[in-house]
């Protein structure tokens, strides 16, 4: 049986591009191989272009109102922040350090999120006395832990996904007061509507507040011992394990709620209100920037995960080793982290593009 | 000479946005006319990996046609950027004749 390479090639592509150009790309294959042009070659090239097109996307349907354009617009745009924040705010719920190490009556509180090989050595100190915080300097009595090079590298993950959080509040931010104004004026004659437009400051006013919640929690460490192959290994967690589950998970739900809510909110504004072109144009050019970080995200945190699962064994001595609470569930939030990448960049790219050349003037005859 | 793979992305783009300032052509003219033009014989995947990119960027815009040779046009976007692109490659290829005729 002979083996219709072009025919494979071209199932390879995604349906809607099978759908819109299959018979047309077949038609032109089958002139361009009666030329004598190499069979392997041709099917080579629409191979390459299957994976290409699988990476890109669908044409979007022009046959949608400009309402709905919008809804996609700003549900495309707060896709990658809804799925970035509550996994910023799992990482930053609890952490664990173990080490050989025994600090005597004190403890380190180490801070691998910061990018320095020395992190735990240039850090300020807490000792924990008969239960008692006191902040030293690390000029203190105190046993310096190091750090290995996989720690160091979930460390520089853990401070990039940091940034690029902060990054993508900060454009959700803009976003948001570059739309108010317009939502608001348009939006004066209902009452839930002129609500609806603040939930975004809300959604960051009670994120903020959780963080620092969370944070205030976290200064009451609990140090104890455990064995591990046999050896004493110090540990410590910032927070009694079930009130650290409690503080974390309810971050988790009440960080993801409010968020998800004025992201639906937003939409649904959106939907309603009708954006000239000038003031959509903010919201598309940031909402494409957000898409850039998303992909970055990703890169981020596979580095941090990478790094905590290559991290040594507990007892080797002189090293600290930290673990971080729901860290189990990376390949979740890696999956959402590369679906939003592909969904942000494909649908807020695109619509963008197709917007910003639809208001330039036709001059082709 | 062997020709470098920098840029060949972007060749390809003004290749079809030059061959349809012409006139609406369908793939396989698109094929013949870039070969004609260039030299390079472009397979159908190259040509519709940037078709389909240019499409959904509304630089080109499909017709319609009676069989599956279906003909793309250049739109007022389009003939925009194709302008803007050789304007600036023009400016740049006039720097470095000249900067090759000092040497």
């Amino acid at each position: 049986m002979r083996i219709d390479l072009v025919r494979i090639a071209l199932a390879m592509h995604p349906r809607w591009w099978r759908r819109r150009y299959a018979d047309e790309v077949a038609t032109i294959t089958a002139d361009v191989l009666e030329e004598g042009r190499s069979r392997w070659l041709v099917a080579g090239g629409l191979a390459i272009d299957a994976l290409r097109q699988w990476a890109r996307g669908p044409v979007p349907d022009l046959t949608h109102s400009p309402a709905i354009r919008r809804q996609v617009v700003a549900s495309a745009a707060a896709l990658p922040i809804a799925l970035v924040i509550p996994l910023v705010l799992y990482t930053t719920s609890y952490q664990s350090y173990r080490s050989a190490l025994w600090f005597q009556s004190g403890a380190l509180l180490p801070s691998p999120s910061w990018p320095s090989p020395h992190a735990f050595d240039h850090r300020a100190i807490k000792m924990i006395t008969n239960g008692t915080n006191t902040t030293m300097t690390p000029s203190g009595p105190i046993v310096h832990g190091s750090m290995s090079w996989p720690t160091y590298m979930s460390g520089i993950g853990y401070f990039l996904i940091t940034v690029l959080a902060l990054v993508s509040l900060l454009g959700l931010l803009t976003v948001w007061s570059s739309m108010r104004g317009a939502l608001r004026h348009r939006s004066r004659h209902s009452r839930t509507r002129r609500f609806l437009v603040w939930s975004p400051a809300i959604a960051m006013v009670a994120i903020t507040g959780l963080y620092l919640w969370s944070n205030y929690l976290s200064q009451q460490q609990k140090p104890s011992f455990v064995t591990v192959h046999g050896r004493p290994v110090f540990s410590m967690t910032v927070l009694h394990p079930l009130l650290a589950r409690m503080v974390s998970d309810s971050n988790v739900t009440l960080g993801l709620g409010t968020l998800v809510g004025s992201i639906v909110a937003m939409a649904f504004l959106a939907s309603r209100v009708e954006l000239s072109a000038d003031e959509a144009r903010v919201p598309l050019g940031l909402s494409r920037m957000i898409g850039r970080i998303v992909p970055l995200m990703t890169v981020a945190y596979s580095l941090w995960v990478l790094g905590l699962r290559l991290q040594g064994d507990p007892s080797s001595r002189g090293q600290v080793i930290v673990s971080y609470a729901h860290s189990g569930w990376w390949p979740l939030a890696l999956v959402c982290l590369v679906f939003s990448s592909v969904v942000s960049v494909r649908a807020i790219g695109t619509e963008s593009h197709r917007l910003q050349h639809q208001m330039l003037p036709i001059t082709h005859g | 000479m062997a020709r470098s793979k920098i840029g060949r992305t972007q060749d390809a783009t003004i290749l079809v946005l030059t061959s349809l300032a012409e006139g609406p052509k369908h793939g396989y003219a698109l094929i013949k006319d870039i070969e004609a033009m260039s030299g390079e014989a472009m397979g159908p995947g190259t040509l519709y990996g940037v078709l389909v990119r240019l499409e959904q960027e509304g630089l080109v815009e499909p017709l319609e046609s009676e069989d599956r040779r279906r003909p793309y046009r250049l739109t007022g976007a389009g003939a925009v950027v194709l302008r803007e692109r050789l304007e600036a490659t023009t400016r740049v290829a006039k720097i470095g004749l000249r900067r090759l005729g000092a040497m």
